[in-house]
């Protein structure tokens, strides 16, 4: 390899694997750390159940969980549940998105629309959502209905309540200058209102895709027969386990992935943000 | 020749929202414009001069008074002057095409033919080739000619300008002024341009108007007589000296031999 | 329909984002930039939105009190604020409530301090070595993205029915919020302070007492009032999800009998609890950012 050839005589002479391999490494430091953490734990985790340190019914192990996940892709439980639970969880993050915006949209155009809105936005800020679950139960019962309804429910703040400040900070200069050159109200709206609100949108979309994980998930456990959540209730109710750990995975992956989608699509309207400094 | 822009004893009283007594903004305020003149008004912060701007666009209704625009009153009348504001008030989220576009579309004109007719526009005022790019991307000299784009793509009878260079670093200022210059020769439209600074009202203007401090009344209508075109030597030349001095006396009270009055000095 | 956006900056100007650590406070609360309406209201005190507010509150409590009573709606489904007035009554002087907010309230307190004890330090150490931060970095955003009410069953499983499962529950949650609040902390920190510390010769510790601390703890700060909510969030559910007593036993018993009533009253303790503790928490950090000087 020619690495060793360009080497540094002094600085990092000793190092076998030369400047070049080694600047290569310095570069991606910080995805290889994190590979290494992974794996490590998971050696650790793996060895520490092999040498019976900890028991296997209460930890499981590495190999074990893989394993069960062939097992239950195979199998008519893991996947059916998983997509009881992914349409409950769009049903209902999609109406919290219909109702949220224009819900925020007008507490943010219109004061007295917002004098109204506001102690109830801030009521159901503060007002821990899982407790509102069993009032829903009384009223919905169990089941689907019920469960679109709570993630509607979890999801519908973050909506209304950034909407209405993002219209609410439609910039003074923008809407003047509009006034001056006739702008109608539609125009203004669709123009400069909805464009300078979109940046809180998206923040507000990036939250609710959680807070709706969340709420699905809390339907799922205390208030439904099917999905993933249910299945974890299962898993626990019966001491399985891998099953358990397999359908936490299953969810953490999911809220993974989407909570970067949203942060890969949100910094994309960064720039719209608007500056003062022209 | 009938004036574009005459303003007859123009009164603007406002009452102050929490002392509720009432304040004198402008004071029979009168003036005619005539087409393709450069006029400038200057005075000392809060005199009245932004806010005479704003009656003229029709944004502000004065107390007593008459004004019009080719002989019909501006609040009835749209389009008939565009606005190039102190901040450049670009929308972040259009490239700069569609910003320039932005005063035609208010006016009803659809995308595209809006956007046509934004592009010579764009040419004029050296900005071909950044179409496509967005706000962020310019410099605060280049969005001060997307904002004066936008407001001579609408073909206004007048243009009407708040500070637009108040916002830019001393060189790029004095770039742009010798720019505006060559714009307007080009476009040849009839301007209202409002600033503090004595040293670009005289170097731009055919006339420059000069308020008093509150109220805001016209205590001087002078005529720059620097031949035109004007470059930016123009400010070392004595002629220019003696105007900015002039103006500046009217301002400050006579000189008294100050260091100041040679200068192109603030106001306010 | 006027315009709200310039005049009236009070309520909330903040954005809301809790998943990304939320921003430390950086100074007070804006003032209420609200004019003052002169005339018969104001002589009341009354700006424009009070007089909204209050006719939105008691407007609506009227429509549902009214609806109740005349039969428009099924009190045993909805309730009426007489009748939540009345159980609020009833549970208070009842045999079980004081126990419940007991049990709820210990396993809160222990979790809640556990978690607060060691994240901190954890924070610390992961943002101070940077590699070991790095190392750790996979694990504490897979748990950071799973909504945390997901190990309910797991730690469920591994303690029981119990007061140490409810503690391991408000530990688990608000301990990932508060340790990724303190990490963030630290990273805010440039590497150059750092650098710059180095060549002057400061000590490690110094360094560390001077700058690190000072900028990291309004995060942490901004973090533990993120996590309060958390935490009861997790308690509750933690107790609605398998428990013998507690609120969140008590919520779901009513829900279970069906009484509405009963329900609304524990939520509205839950809100003023929940209210109530980040309102002090907010407090203190005001302090904290006042005594730090604006850069």
């Amino acid at each position: 390899m020619s690495a060793s050839a360009t080497q540094a005589p002094t600085a990092v002479g000793s190092d076998p694997l030369g400047t070049r391999t080694l600047r290569w490494l310095r570069k991606r430091e910080r995805i290889l750390l994190g590979v290494l953490g992974v794996i490590a734990v998971l050696g650790f985790w793996e060895f520490a159940v092999v040498s019976g340190w900890i028991r296997t019914s209460t930890m499981s192990s590495p190999t074990i969980i893989v394993d069960r996940i062939v097992f239950e892709l195979d199998g008519d439980r893991l996947i059916p549940s998983l997509w009881v639970t992914l349409r409950a969880y769009l049903i209902g993050l999609a109406l919290a998105t219909v109702v949220g915006i224009p819900l925020g949209f007008l507490g943010g155009w219109s004061k007295r629309a917002s004098y109204v809105l506001e102690p109830w936005l801030a009521g159901l800020n503060a007002t821990p959502t899982v407790a509102l679950v069993p009032l829903i139960l009384i009223w919905l019962g169990i089941g689907q209905t019920s469960k679109v309804f709570i993630v509607f429910l979890f999801a519908i703040f973050p909506y209304a309540f950034n909407t209405m400040i993002g219209v609410r900070q439609s910039e003074a200069e923008f809407l003047g200058m509009a006034r001056s050159f006739g702008a109608s109200q539609p125009k203004v709206i669709t123009s400069i209102v909805l464009p300078g609100a979109v940046p809180y949108m998206m923040t507000a979309a990036r939250l609710a895709v959680g807070r709706a994980l969340i709420g699905v998930v809390v339907a799922e456990l205390v208030a439904s027969n099917t999905g993933l959540g249910f299945l974890i209730s299962i898993a626990s109710g019966t001491f399985d386990t891998p099953l358990l750990m397999v359908s936490v995975l299953f969810v953490g992956v999911f809220g993974l992935i989407m909570t970067e989608v949203m942060k890969a699509i949100e910094r994309q309207f960064d720039k719209w943000r608007p500056e003062l400094t022209s | 020749m009938q004036p574009v822009l005459k303003a007859d004893s123009i009164g603007m009283e406002y009452v102050h929202p929490r002392t509720g007594r009432s304040v004198l903004a402008i004071e029979d305020f009168s003036v005619e414009i005539e087409p393709q003149q450069f006029v400038t008004i200057v005075g000392p912060s809060g005199c009245g001069k932004s806010t005479f701007l704003k009656i003229a666009n029709g944004l502000l209704k004065p107390t007593s008074g008459t004004i019009s625009i080719h002989g019909e009153d501006v609040q009835s009348t749209r389009g008939s002057r565009g606005t190039v504001f102190q901040d450049a008030s670009l929308l972040p989220w259009y490239t700069v095409l569609r910003n320039a576009a932005y005063g035609l579309e208010c006016q009803g004109v659809g995308r595209k033919e809006a956007e046509e007719r934004a592009l010579p526009v764009l040419e004029l005022v050296g900005l071909s080739g950044f179409e496509h790019a967005h706000p962020h991307e310019l410099s605060g000299g280049m969005r001060q000619r997307v904002n004066v784009a936008r407001a001579l793509a609408i073909d206004p009878e007048i243009l009407l300008m708040d500070e637009p260079f108040a916002s830019l670093d001393a060189q790029t200022r004095e770039f742009m002024q010798s720019e505006l210059l060559g714009i307007w020769s080009k476009s040849s439209k009839t301007v209202l341009f409002v600033t503090h600074q004595i040293d670009e009202a005289v170097y731009l203007s055919d006339r420059v108007l000069v308020m008093s401090a509150r109220p805001g009344r016209l205590i001087a209508d002078i005529t720059i007589d620097i031949p035109r075109p004007r470059s930016l030597r123009v400010k070392r030349e004595a002629r220019f000296v003696e105007l900015v001095g002039q103006v500046w006396d009217l301002l400050h009270g006579p000189a008294t031999g100050d260091l100041e009055s040679t200068g192109a000095g603030h106001v306010g | 329909m006027t315009k709200a956006s310039h005049e009236n900056q009070s309520a909330g100007t903040t954005v809301i984002d809790d998943a990304a650590v939320a921003a430390p406070v950086t100074g007070a609360d804006t003032p209420s930039g609200e004019r003052v309406r002169r005339g018969f209201w104001g002589r009341w005190g009354m700006t424009e939105q009070r007089v909204y507010v209050a006719i939105s509150v008691i407007g609506f409590l009227t429509v549902w009190e009214v609806a109740s009573q005349l039969g428009w709606i099924r009190p045993l489904f909805f309730s009426s604020p007489t009748a939540v007035f009345a159980a609020a009554i009833r549970e208070i002087t009842g045999p079980n409530f004081w126990n419940n907010l007991r049990v709820s309230m210990l396993a809160f307190s222990i979790g809640f301090s556990l978690a607060i004890a060691l994240s901190i330090p954890l924070g610390l150490m992961f943002g101070w070595f940077r590699r070991l931060g790095h190392f750790f970095d996979p694990w504490l955003r897979f748990f950071y993205a799973t909504p945390r009410i997901t190990y309910i069953p797991l730690l469920v499983l591994w303690f029981g029915l119990g007061l140490e499962s409810k503690i391991a529950l408000v530990f688990a949650g608000p301990f990932i919020t508060i340790l990724v609040g303190t990490l963030e902390g630290v990273r805010t920190v440039p590497t150059t302070y750092l650098d710059v510390a180095r060549s002057y010769g400061a000590k490690q510790f110094q360094f560390f007492k001077s700058v690190l601390l000072p900028t990291t703890v309004p995060f942490i700060l901004a973090a533990t009032r993120l996590a309060v909510g958390i935490g009861i969030v997790a308690i509750v559910l933690g107790e609605m999800y398998a428990s013998q007593a507690g609120i969140g036993h008590m919520l779901m018993q009513a829900a279970h009998n069906l009484q509405a009533d009963r329900v609304l009253f524990a939520v509205l303790l839950l809100t003023i609890l929940g209210v109530g503790l980040s309102k002090i928490l907010l407090a203190i950090e005001n302090r904290v950012a006042d005594w730090k000087p604006q850069t």
